[in-house]
């Protein structure tokens, strides 16, 4: 028998009796392999809990700081050094994403990107170049393949030289949602460096902040590529973390794309969290004060066009709310469920 | 002492500022003031001690002064009272054995590696790896017992070296 198949068989806890036999005897082969095994299991469980630890360029915050100490042994004037800095830091923030899609049914996607490098033009326009922005409403094309794309606010694609053959599309910066005609012989993709997306028949939906994305996959299968490695989701399933470090989630809740649906569907949900739809949707954060007692709040409801102002009201009748309203964001102070 | 420290800090300050760039320049911020003022500092006893509380005072002064514009950051006095001295001490311990771990992982063979953080910290299971890899599941079961095998001869390497 092979200790090392019995003791992955032991960590997984599905070792047989007979396997459990061979470890005890291999345990009492000598108190070093006892000890090794135990710390091993005791990382075994540390792991469970390293799903969000994450990996730092280290070497290269390294050569930064050694930059720096250098200048130091200068005398290099504090202004000087500052510059230096933030011009290093131009270069280091926000990696840029790549993301590409093929899809053969339908797919919905959007990002967000914080780390814009050019501004939203003015208006809503399609210059030569397939440039498509969209500055203070949500914009819509029909592209000649089938598909249709929806552009979120303060979004801009880059369609460059889309056609039926070469479907490929750049999210410059922003949020956006496709729906792909289906057509196995051509992929669909949009690009945002580094990151590869690959649908199999889907609607999806995918948001950016900062190094982190989310995808949240609406209807089928998405195959998620750093280009290392791949994460296969399915409908209801999320992912979110850096192109290092990424982890799923079972969330089911196609609220995520209500900036397109302009719908808000509440089925007997914990009411936190719909307050956190909420608060992704008209892009104010509404929280609960500390002592709001919520563990028996839970909404059903339907919002359609309603302003941020009509929803708190539906929230007073419903929950006898009270609430602090600042400009940026509102605070329920009382809570009666 | 800079690999050993770097990853575990930017962590650190992560859980606390959910901004990556943010947590490494806090962080380099920290270790170059740790790096002017080494002298002053008895590097053997307090040394982590010292950085991960510089790095909370350096995050904690970055939300106050940022909050306005940074409301997904979870209240400062929270904040707070999650972090005093001693749970600092107990999360810094933690974070430095999970940088030990991060780095026995780093180190196993390429393809083990790979199949080992699929299954361990992406969480697929062993049938999915295997379609996604395109390997039989039998084998992405023994690449896990391999990437194990590493982590325990390591293990016990150090162990009879102690002896």
């Amino acid at each position: 028998m092979n200790i090392d198949s019995v003791i992955h068989n032991y960590l997984l806890s599905k070792e047989s009796k007979e396997e459990l036999a061979a470890l005890e005897l291999w345990k009492e082969e000598s108190k070093n392999n006892l000890l090794a095994l135990q710390q091993l299991e005791k990382n075994w469980e540390l792991l469970d809990d390293m799903k969000d630890y994450q990996e730092f360029d280290s070497p290269k915050a390294w050569d930064k700081l050694d930059v720096q100490l250098t200048e130091e042994r200068e005398i290099i004037t504090t202004e000087e050094k500052e510059i230096i800095v933030s011009e290093e830091k131009g270069t280091s923030v926000f990696p840029l994403w790549k993301m590409a899609m093929a899809a053969s049914i339908a797919l919905l996607a959007g990002f967000f990107i914080w780390n814009s490098t050019t501004e939203t033009q003015i208006g809503d326009t399609e210059d030569n170049l397939g440039l498509l922005a969209a500055s203070d409403q949500v914009i819509s094309k029909n592209l000649e393949d089938g598909s249709a794309i929806w552009v979120n606010k303060a979004s801009e694609l880059d369609l460059g030289h889309f056609t039926k053959e070469n479907r490929n599309i750049n999210l410059n910066k922003g949020e956006a949602f496709f729906q792909v005609a289906p057509d196995q012989n051509h992929p669909f993709t949009v690009d945002v460096s580094d990151f590869e997306i690959r649908v199999v028949g889907t609607a999806f939906n995918v948001k950016k902040m900062g190094a982190e994305i989310e995808v949240y996959v609406q209807e089928g299968i998405v195959a998620v590529s750093n280009g290392k490695r791949t994460v296969q989701l399915s409908a209801g399933d999320m992912i979110t973390g850096t192109v290092d470090n990424f982890m799923k989630f079972d969330k089911n809740n196609d609220n995520l794309v209500s900036w397109k649906t302009e719908k808000l569907v509440f089925n007997n949900t914990f009411l936190p969290e719909a307050l956190q739809d909420l608060s992704r949707h008209y892009g104010k954060t509404i929280e609960l004060s500390v002592d709001t007692k919520t563990e028996n709040c839970f909404i059903n409801t339907e919002f359609q066009l309603e302003t941020l102002d009509e929803v708190i009201e539906e929230l007073k009748v419903l929950f006898q709310i009270k609430v602090n309203n600042t400009q940026n964001k509102i605070v329920i102070t009382e809570i009666n469920c | 002492m800079f690999d050993i420290y770097y990853n575990p800090l930017c962590n650190f300050a992560y859980s606390i500022l959910r901004n990556k760039t943010k947590a490494e320049d806090i962080v380099q911020d920290v270790l170059l003031k740790m790096w002017e003022k080494r002298l002053e500092i008895d590097i053997n006893s307090k040394l982590k001690n010292y950085l991960f509380t510089s790095v909370k005072n350096k995050s904690l002064e970055y939300i106050r002064s940022e909050k306005s514009e940074r409301d997904k950051i979870s209240d400062y006095t929270v904040l707070q009272s999650r972090l005093t001295d001693d749970k600092i001490d107990k999360e810094a311990t933690i974070l430095m054995m999970k940088e030990e771990l991060n780095n026995s992982i780093r180190h196993l063979p390429p393809k083990c590696r790979d199949i080992f953080v699929l299954s361990k910290l992406q969480g697929l299971t062993y049938n999915e790896i295997a379609e996604l890899k395109d390997i039989s599941v039998k084998t992405v079961e023994t690449q896990v017992s391999i990437a194990l095998r590493n982590l325990r001869e390591k293990y016990k390497a150090k162990l009879d070296n102690e002896h």
